[in-house]
């Protein structure tokens, strides 16, 4: 049992904000994805979960209980870093083992202890292989195991499977899926690839310039993102639509009911929740196959820049697409009303 | 990657060998300042800075004109016995200057050279060229095929490929050569000791003679600040824009027959004959026509022996104990700068400046100020060595832990480990390949160690190396050869262990 609660944490780093007064509730026995772009602050907030930087301000508790003041060496979290940093000179088993025995185990437990983690991520018979002898998938698992072989509550991951192949990370992130369900940890899982982040995650907290700018679960996050930001962070387009009469916002055909004169209103949608049909005009720039359908980026006159939409066919090069499904966006959360 | 304190530890670890060299220069300015413009007039002492840079000049331009053919044969055919030819060529880079300067006075005497520059600045050159050489090939490698297959397919020809591609490329490492050669011949000092006559002096030397032979503290001082501030000059001018050379063997070199490496088998040829020719000349004596291998046992006796002043036996001691001691001493200093990749990159950095200074100076001031603070002669000797060596020992430490994850320590952390057992569990054994590859290469270079040496040693702290030098100002060549003789094969064992354990790290680089 294990809820990771941080209360408007600050850091400096020679004087840019590493972090900006972050809030954070990561629920125990989830996997909370902190998505973000390089230099939001990401892997600043793990190292301060971790204890491995103090923060200038603000609170850590893990089960309500204050560790801003514990080492990292007694907070108990596991945690597989970026470059995994595996030891170069032990072996496998020694690396799965390390924490164990520094956890006063004794060789002979740390030893059947780490043969069962080494199973549990399917290593099996690579035990007395060093780290450079492995490939890069089997590193990634070795590195996996030694953060669990201590059955840590709370697990953080920063950005571990981003120099992987596609289909690689795929299987490792089902992996973390399943041994999360096995072992019910609490992981903080930082990345700055929202495919993997949803693929990973229950929850997603999305940070820019050192703040957290939204926090929910999947669904709700992806389902109303609130500012352009967010939105275009998880790969939606963004458009900005006029107020054609008091309450109706519309380009061409395009008509949207909003209880707010606003003059301009600004709208989110993904690549596949658009459909041929009556609607916006669009005018296509490029065509990529894709799957069994096709990418397509538009243009229309009321978007600024590209779209990217995802359909079945393309008609031709000027046709109309219906947006069936949308979110309204602004720099600040709008009030929404019912 | 550690805590504060570690940092701190750390970052004054990296900051004492600096700190070592300005208090050594010290007692140079308070002796040297008021002499400083008598010096700049003194006729000598001008003749003897221009022969320096003139016997510079020249082995940079022999060094460099034989490097890039060689190095160019080298990267770009396959041919019969190319490994062999670039062992053999590169060895002298790694002869003790000694057994170099011994060599070739050797060859003077026996009358295939005459005296002076051109000998000079050959030794020097011999020491370099195949260095040259392979600077040159591993940038022409580095360029590797595919670059040049990149600009063939975007339509280069092949004059322009060359043109635009190849040759900028190689041109980083003809400079380096040629700025590395400029200065190390610059402050060399044993070869024109050995070789140069009147007339043909250079400022290391006139240092020297100033000090040892006139006795005149305060000219000596104030040539070696002149000569502080020309290297410093120089280097400045020269290694600015020094490169990193990598020798990624991307670049596939077309096979051929031995008829293209006519030039590579005469310099390897050209190249083993000083070192075949000083360990013949300590086994035979050419007045007597005796061949004599038991010369050797001679330096093990523990008899006095007045051309020392001292045993025979004590200098082989001497070099060995400082040899250790430097090794130690770096070994230390090493492991605690580990603890920070923040201080592993400054000393480094510092370090960059006393690459260009020469022995000389640096012993003159360690020499003046032992006196003035009342430092023993072993002392002095071993803070000189570790000075020297230091910077050269920190280029490989820092090479070795480069592939190391900076990560490791908060890994530790994470587990559960406190910092200490951190250190000594998982920092030390990890980077401990490279710290022993970087403590053997101070062991080699402290052995090999002659300039320093000569000014800081009296007969009872005497190296091995003075006395090679002190047996062929007695003309007991036999003698001299059989000791440099010793110093060459002790310091390519200690490199060949260096490169074992490096050929071993090469785990830490994945």
């Amino acid at each position: 049992m294990a809820e990771i609660r941080v209360i408007n944490v600050r850091k400096r780093f020679k004087g840019t904000k590493a972090l900006d007064g972050v809030n954070l509730t990561a629920p125990d026995g989830m996997i909370t994805a902190v998505l973000g772009p390089s230099g939001s602050g990401k892997t600043t907030l793990l190292r301060v979960i971790a204890g491995l930087e103090t923060p200038d301000g603000g609170r850590v508790y893990f089960d309500g209980k204050d560790v801003t003041d514990t080492s990292a060496s007694e907070r108990g979290v596991g945690m597989v870093f970026q470059d995994l940093a595996l030891f170069p000179h032990m072996t496998v088993l020694e690396n799965v083992s390390f924490g164990l025995e520094a956890r006063g185990l004794s060789e002979r437990e740390a030893e059947s202890r780490a043969r069962e983690v080494l199973e549990m991520l399917r290593l099996e018979g690579l035990e007395h292989r060093y780290p450079h002898q492995l490939s890069g998938g089997q590193q990634q698992r070795v590195a996996i195991a030694r953060a669990l072989a201590p059955d840590p509550k709370i697990l953080l991951l920063d950005e571990p499977f981003g120099s992987l192949d596609a289909k690689l990370r795929e299987e490792l992130l089902w992996e973390m899926r399943r041994l999360k369900e096995e072992s019910g940890f609490t992981a903080i899982h930082v990345t700055h690839d929202q495919s993997e982040a949803m693929a990973i995650a229950d929850r997603l907290a999305v940070m820019n310039e050192g703040k957290i700018v939204r926090e929910g679960s999947v669904e709700e996050v992806v389902s109303d993102p609130q500012t352009v930001f967010v939105a275009s962070f998880l790969g939606a387009n963004v458009v900005e639509l006029v107020e054609v009469s008091p309450g109706i916002y519309g380009a061409d055909r395009l008509m949207v009911r909003y209880e707010e004169g606003l003059g301009k209103l600004r709208i989110g949608f993904y690549p596949e929740d658009v459909r041929l049909g009556e609607g916006l005009l669009v005018v296509v720039e490029a065509v990529s196959k894709w799957r069994s359908g096709y990418r397509v980026k538009v243009r229309s006159e009321f978007s600024e820049g590209e779209m990217e939409v995802w359909l079945p066919k393309v008609p031709g090069r000027k046709f109309e697409i219906e947006v069936r499904r949308w979110f309204p966006l602004s720099d600040t959360p709008p009030q929404i009303l019912p | 990657m550690g805590g504060r304190r570690e940092h701190l530890a750390a970052l004054a670890s990296a900051s004492l060998a600096p700190l070592l060299w300005a208090i050594a220069f010290l007692p140079l300015m308070v002796s040297g300042i008021a002499h400083i413009p008598e010096v700049l007039t003194d006729p000598a002492i001008m003749s003897a800075l221009l022969f320096s840079l003139e016997q510079a000049l020249l082995a940079s331009i022999i060094a460099i004109g034989i490097g890039i053919p060689l190095g160019y044969v080298n990267a770009t055919f396959d041919y019969p016995g190319r490994r062999l030819v670039e062992v053999i060529t590169l060895a002298p880079f790694t002869m003790p200057t000694v057994s170099v300067a011994l060599a070739f006075l050797l060859i003077v005497r026996s009358g295939l050279l005459p005296p002076g520059l051109l000998a000079i600045s050959l030794a020097n050159a011999y020491f370099n060229f195949g260095f040259c050489a392979s600077l040159v090939s591993s940038s022409l490698l580095s360029v590797g095929k595919r670059l040049e297959e990149a600009a063939e397919v975007m339509g280069g020809s092949r004059w322009m490929v060359w043109r635009r591609v190849v040759i900028p490329l190689a041109i980083r490492g003809v400079s380096y050569g040629f700025a590395l050669t400029f200065t190390l011949s610059f402050t060399s000092f044993a070869v024109p000791l050995l070789l140069g006559g009147p007339g043909s002096r250079t400022l290391e030397v006139e240092i020297y003679s100033l000090y040892k032979v006139f006795l005149d503290e305060g000219r000596a001082s104030a040539a070696a600040i002149l000569q502080l501030l020309v290297t410093m000059a120089l280097t400045f001018l020269l290694t600015a824009r020094g490169v990193k050379t990598r020798s990624l063997e991307v670049r596939r070199r077309k096979s051929a027959g031995p008829s293209v490496a006519l030039l590579p088998y005469a310099l390897a040829l050209l190249s083993s004959y000083p070192m075949a020719y000083l360990v013949f000349r300590s086994l035979y004596n050419p007045f007597t026509g005796e061949f004599n291998p038991w010369v050797y046992l001679r330096l093990l006796s523990p008899s006095y022996d007045p051309a020392l002043g001292v045993s025979p036996l004590r200098p082989l001691l001497n070099s060995v104990y400082y040899a250790v001691m430097t090794s130690l001493i770096v070994l230390t200093l090493s492991s605690i700068l580990l603890l920070s990749r923040r201080a592993v990159r400054l000393a480094s950095s510092l370090s960059i400046l006393p690459l260009g200074t020469s022995s000389i100076t640096l012993a003159l001031g360690l020499l003046l100020l032992s006196y003035r603070v009342g430092i023993s002669g072993w002392v002095a000797i071993i803070l000189s060595h570790f000075l020297i060596a230091f910077p050269f020992s920190l280029k490989v430490l820092e090479s070795g832990v480069s592939g190391l994850s900076p990560h490791l320590m908060d890994a530790a952390e994470t587990l559960g480990l406190s910092r200490l057992d951190t250190i000594f569990r998982v920092v030390l054994p990890a980077a401990m390949p490279a710290v022993l590859s970087s403590a053997f290469y101070a062991l080699a270079i402290s052995l090999s160690e002659t300039s320093a040496s000569t000014l800081l040693s009296t007969p009872e702290t005497m190296t091995l190396t003075v006395a090679a030098l002190r047996y062929s100002g007695a003309r007991r060549f036999q003698l001299a050869s059989a000791a440099s003789v010793i110093v060459m094969g002790l310091t390519w064992l200690f490199l060949w262990v260096k490169g074992r354990i490096e050929s071993g790290l090469r785990w830490m680089r994945e």
